[in-house]
């Protein structure tokens, strides 16, 4: 790796590395072994594809590499049927620290997470739920944190789940697993509205029959990555990841997200609506992987981006990699302005220019968002 | 209901590379291998100039720097430069005044190809220029185009004839240093066909260039430039064969295409390449550059294309839409089957306000052959009110064979719209006994349903290369059932 | 016994669940036959299987027409020995226009009985006749295969096929759904017109409709796979007026 590249790393070495972490758990192995790997492919940079619209190594360049800890915060208190664990689960598991990474290519931030990793919130969800639980992750120090989330869905489950990130600084590396047993169903709502450069992978492993449904606003204040890898571990599962991506003036929000169908009679659902304000640059990545020996899959990719300032820019890479015939795979991408004859249309009815805009952006995001959905509570006002 | 769309006879599906036969003509051969020597000999052999032949060391200097591009899905072993042969020319071709002075066997080739260079025999309205290996061997209607003042000829008697012309535009789009292969053509080319319409004039026939591969053991590197000149329009036809052989022949042309105000250009290609065998043997590896720069404002550029040969195709015909009101226009036919590679698409870099570009693509694959669209769209930030669509849809016809979609859509203007669709499906099961229980057996229906599947991209076609464009999708397709 | 369509003790399976249950009919030259059934009673499959769809698993029996086996054959041999299905659900192909492939059907049928294909002229001699008949706007001909087509015109585009490629035997399943009153009687009328002493008809249908205006030979009651009853055309009428609950109760 080029050293010039990436100054949080440049001082490392594997000696300096291994006293840092010298007695403080028993996952030295595996810490180190992440290590190396880290130090061969580096932090990401912008040559590697799926880094392209967002050169990591650069934006964290600044950063100074100060490990710190990280607010984790689990809402709800004494919910039947769940088992919360903190870093100690991966102490006394040690196959469970870096299984995940089988499954992906050599990802420069995961190596790093797994170097470092310090703190964890692993959930187990042994019954189904009646109420939402809800996940705060927050820092204020300066710094770099590695938070790891698990959350592990036992069969027969139907569940929902809030992440909220708000606040922070510095430079946020999150590793979140989720591992869906089988004939179960678990919601995701996830709200970012972190101030750090905020990278998390998101991991999905789906069992027999097993259900993800995800919505995500995303409003950083700094730049985030999303990075999203669902591993269709057995027939019948479903995916559906939603994302409205509202950046901050001159923030960016990158997404990527492979849908990775490994096994048969598997359906994959991904759609992105982005409204782009000044400065703003949204990239979305989306891979769909039919593998050789799949049948009777299903993908669907839909994109929809709105530029509003002519500052404003959108970067999107739908691709489809289909190694069966037994498929039906759908893409669509529109980028562009508000439709202007919609906007004509709306001000021949009376309403002002800017009440036509503000009722057309809220039939992009009501799209993904419904009336009652509590995300409400998070959209700018404008969009409510 | 036109000729072109009846049905295939029995014939054409037997028949799986009609066009590998080889002519037994002496040719005359640069040494084997590259090295400055070798672009030296080129130059020389063709009378050049100094400054082109400084143009070609500069370009060979820049090549040796350069790694081959490793980013496209296609797969092949090294290639060695230095097992071929850079200039393969039928002997005696310099010394040619007429069509009537050429080699018979030659001539007897091309009628083969269904291309009969005797201009009383050619159909009326379409001018050909031939090229054999290296060499033009003819061009027809020669002195019909000069009457309206309209340039086609071979690349070398354009360096002879209209330096001028060739110095301002030749690498004016795609530059020595673009990319590895070009940079290799720009050291090695041979000839090729050069065009040039002048201002005001609706060139009068379709232009024609026909390549041909013979010689073993030899690269072919030509090289096209086409100049529409303010409000004139040109319609321009390329197809391509060679002969089967069991080693793999290499292809890098480069063509460009200069779209002055007002001006069009409209550009077909039918590739017919030899695929290599069953077992994936030899083919040709065909690693070209095409661009077509709308330098003129309210220009058109236009790409058509059917893709059913070559082992390897690696391609990306492109526009730069530079002038305000251009328009790019890309359709494309892919098909691969056995152990084809294809790694195509376009780029449309909108540049200008109010320009806009269309891209239809359509892949289909079958045997164990791969077959990925990869394609740029690109809004610049002073690029107002653009506009592009793209629809891409891929065919898988069995389950050895794979489809990729690797679409690159960045805009960076608010006023803007970029639209894309991408659809991948296998052939429907119910179009299929829905085609077989009106009478059709299964490679029929299979080549029905597929030319309507391409039908968006064959209504492009002139019509000349529309029937054997359709011929082509039947005779890939074969033994595609299964 | 007959030589013509013969079928014996037929079964036929659906991934793994039985739609066909010892079937047993016997069609003759020039005779209509209908098989009047409730929803979902397997007439469809039964279209499907005589055409030799893909995906159905014939557990037993045998199809004999004109003397020759017909599960050996594959749906465009059946075609081309003049097997005509009428579908109930006409597929959409783009691209391919309606006349071309009406052109590609004949002539690959004519093939089969040693004909050249028919000149261009005649062609369109024939079927600009034949859409006169049903109603057909000629540029209707020139769209693409079923695409954007109506219910109703799909089903006068099946009705054009069977009057251009004229097969000896015609199986109808549900013709008469989703057409309008008016082109009811027209497609009705124009299918009954060409009954001759050497073509049969297969009439599916639910309804009593089509058969007033296509009097059939022989009327069965199809139920749950199999035929419990036969007779002539006041079953018909019987179903019309008592619906299948009679027939129903018995099994």
């Amino acid at each position: 790796m080029d050293m010039r590249d990436s100054l949080m790393l440049s001082n490392l070495t594997l000696d300096n590395f291994d006293k840092s972490f010298k007695g403080s758990n028993s996952l030295v192995e595996e810490r180190k072994n992440a290590f190396l790997n880290l130090k061969k492919i580096g932090i990401p940079n912008k040559r590697i594809e799926n880094w392209k619209y967002m050169d990591l190594a650069k934006i964290t360049k600044g950063i100074e590499f100060k490990p710190r800890g990280i607010n984790f915060e689990l809402l709800n208190k004494n919910l039947k049927g769940i088992v919360v664990r903190d870093f100690e689960y991966f102490i006394e598991n040690k196959d469970q620290y870096s299984k995940l990474t089988k499954y992906l290519d050599n990802e420069g931030v995961v190596y790093l997470n797994l170097s470092y990793a310090q703190e964890a919130s692993v959930i187990e969800i042994k019954e189904s739920q009646s109420e939402p639980l809800l996940i705060n992750i927050s820092c204020n120090e300066d710094g770099v944190s590695f938070p790891r989330i698990k959350i592990d869905v036992f069969p027969n489950i139907e569940a929902e789940v809030h992440l909220f990130y708000d606040g922070g600084k510095g430079f946020i590396n999150q590793l979140t697993e989720i591992n869906i047993q089988k004939n179960s169903n678990l919601r995701v709502q996830r709200v970012n509205k972190s101030s750090a450069i905020h990278s998390e992978t998101f991991l999905s492993y789906l069992g027999l029959n097993s259900n993800i449904s995800l919505v995500n606003l995303s409003m950083p204040k700094n730049k985030s990555r999303f990075q999203v890898y669902n591993i269709f571990l057995d027939q019948h599962s479903c995916t559906d990841f939603k994302s409205v991506s509202i950046p901050y003036e001159d923030c960016q929000d990158d997404f990527l997200i492979q849908n990775l169908h490994m096994s048969s009679n598997c359906e994959s659902n991904v759609g992105l609506r982005a409204i782009l304000n000044k400065g703003t640059v949204c990239s979305f990545q989306a891979l769909v992987d039919i593998d050789l020996n799949t049948s009777s899959s299903k993908a669907i990719q839909d994109c929809k981006a709105i530029l509003l300032h002519e500052d404003a820019s959108m970067n999107a890479k739908p691709e489809m990699k289909i190694f069966n015939d037994d498929v039906v795979c759908k893409h669509g991408t529109t980028i562009g302005c508000l439709d202007k004859e919609q906007l004509f249309y709306l001000q021949s009815r009376g309403l002002s220019p800017v009440s036509a805009e503000k009722i057309l952006l809220q039939g992009v995001i009501k799209n993904y968002i419904s009336e009652d959905s509590s995300l409400n509570n998070f959209l700018p006002k404008v969009y409510q | 209901m036109s000729e072109s769309q009846d049905k295939l006879s029995e014939k054409d599906f037997k028949d799986p590379y009609e066009f590998g036969f080889e002519t037994d003509i002496e040719s005359d051969f640069a040494p084997k291998g590259l090295n400055e020597d070798t672009v030296r000999f080129i130059s020389n052999k063709k009378n050049e100039p100094k400054w082109l032949l400084d143009w070609r060391l500069d370009a060979y200097k820049r090549w040796l720097t350069m790694s081959e591009p490793d980013w496209s899905s296609v797969r092949y072993p090294p290639i060695d430069y230095q097992d071929s042969y850079y200039y393969s020319a039928p002997k005696d071709s310099e010394k040619l005044d007429s069509l009537d002075d050429v080699d018979p066997k030659l001539l007897e080739t091309y009628n083969k190809l269904g291309i009969p260079l005797k201009e009383q025999e050619w159909l009326a309205g379409v001018a050909v220029d031939a090229v054999f290996d290296s060499v033009s061997v003819g061009t027809t209607f020669k002195e019909r185009l000069k009457e309206d003042g309209v340039i086609f000829c071979s690349f070398s008697e354009a360096v002879k004839d209209y330096p001028e012309l060739i110095k301002k535009y030749l690498g004016s789009v795609v530059p020595t240093t673009d990319n590895y292969f070009s940079t290799l053509n720009s050291a090695v080319f041979s000839d090729g066909s050069f065009v040039y319409i002048p201002p005001g004039v609706r060139c009068p026939m379709e232009l024609s260039t026909y390549f041909r591969i013979n010689a073993a053991g030899t690269g072919q590197f030509e090289r096209t430039l086409v100049i529409a000149d303010k409000d004139s329009y040109v319609s321009y036809l390329e197809g391509c064969t060679a002969p089967m052989r069991d080693e793999h022949q290499l292809h890098a042309a480069v063509v460009e295409l200069v779209a002055l105000e007002g001006a069009e250009i409209k550009y077909s290609t039918v590739q017919n390449w030899y695929p290599g065998d069953e077992e994936g043997r030899g083919g040709v590896y065909n690693f070209v550059t095409k661009r077509g720069d709308c330098r003129g404002d309210n220009s058109k550029i236009s790409w058509t294309q059917v893709e059913t040969g070559s082992a390897i195709t690696w391609k990306y015909p492109s526009c730069i839409l530079r002038g305000n009101n251009s328009s790019g226009e890309f359709y494309s036919i892919a098909v691969s089957n056995n152990y084809q590679q294809v790694d195509s698409g376009t780029k449309m870099i909108h540049l200008g306000n109010n320009t806009s570009s269309r891209i239809i693509s359509k892949g289909i694959s079958t045997g164990k052959s791969s077959n990925t669209y990869r394609g740029l769209v690109s809004i610049h930030p002073k690029s107002r009110n653009s506009r592009n669509f793209t629809q891409c849809d891929s065919l898988l016809l069995n389950d050895n064979c794979s489809a990729n979609t690797i679409p690159y859509i960045e805009s960076k203007n608010s006023e803007s719209i970029v639209e894309h669709e991408a659809t991948s499906s296998k052939i429907s099961e119910e179009q299929l006994f829905y085609c077989q229980q009106r009478g059709l057996d299964e490679e029929e229906a299979i080549s029905l349903i597929v030319n309507g599947f391409c039908k968006d991209v064959l209504q492009k076609l002139p019509m000349e290369f529309a029937v054997e464009a359709q011929k082509l999708l039947s005779v890939s397709l074969e033994g595609s059932v299964g | 016994m007959n030589n013509f369509l013969n079928i014996q003790s037929l079964s036929a399976k659906v991934e793994d669940k039985l739609i066909i249950n010892n079937l047993n009919l016997n069609v003759d030259k020039g005779e209509v036959h209908a098989i009047m059934g409730p929803n979902g009673s397997g007439k469809s499959t039964l279209s499907n299987v005589l055409a030799g769809k893909d995906g159905y698993e014939i557990t037993s029996g045998i199809i004999n027409f004109c003397g020759e086996d017909l599960m050996s054959l594959k749906p465009n041999e059946r075609s081309n020995r003049g097997i005509f299905l009428a579908f109930q659900y006409p597929v959409e192909i783009p691209g391919v226009t309606n006349i071309n492939f009406i052109k590609t059907a004949l002539d690959s049928n004519r093939k089969h009985r040693g004909l050249d294909p028919l000149k261009p002229g005649d062609f369109l001699k024939l079927i600009k006749e034949k859409s006169k008949i049903l109603g057909i706007p000629e540029d209707r001909l020139k769209r693409q295969l079923n695409v954007g087509f109506s219910g109703g015109e799909k089903k006068r585009n099946e009705a054009l096929q069977l009057l251009m490629l004229d097969p000896s035997l015609a199986i109808l399943d549900e013709t008469d759904s989703g057409l309008d009153v008016d082109a009811f009687k027209i497609v009705a009328d124009s299918i009954n017109s060409r009954r001759n002493n050497d073509s049969s008809m297969l009439i599916i249908t639910h309804y009593q409709r089509l058969l007033e205006r296509i009097e059939p030979d022989f009327v069965h009651v199809f139920i749950n796979g199999s035929i419990i009853e036969s007779g002539g055309p006041e079953l018909a009428s019987e179903i019309e007026s008592n619906g299948y609950e009679r027939f129903t109760d018995v099994k």
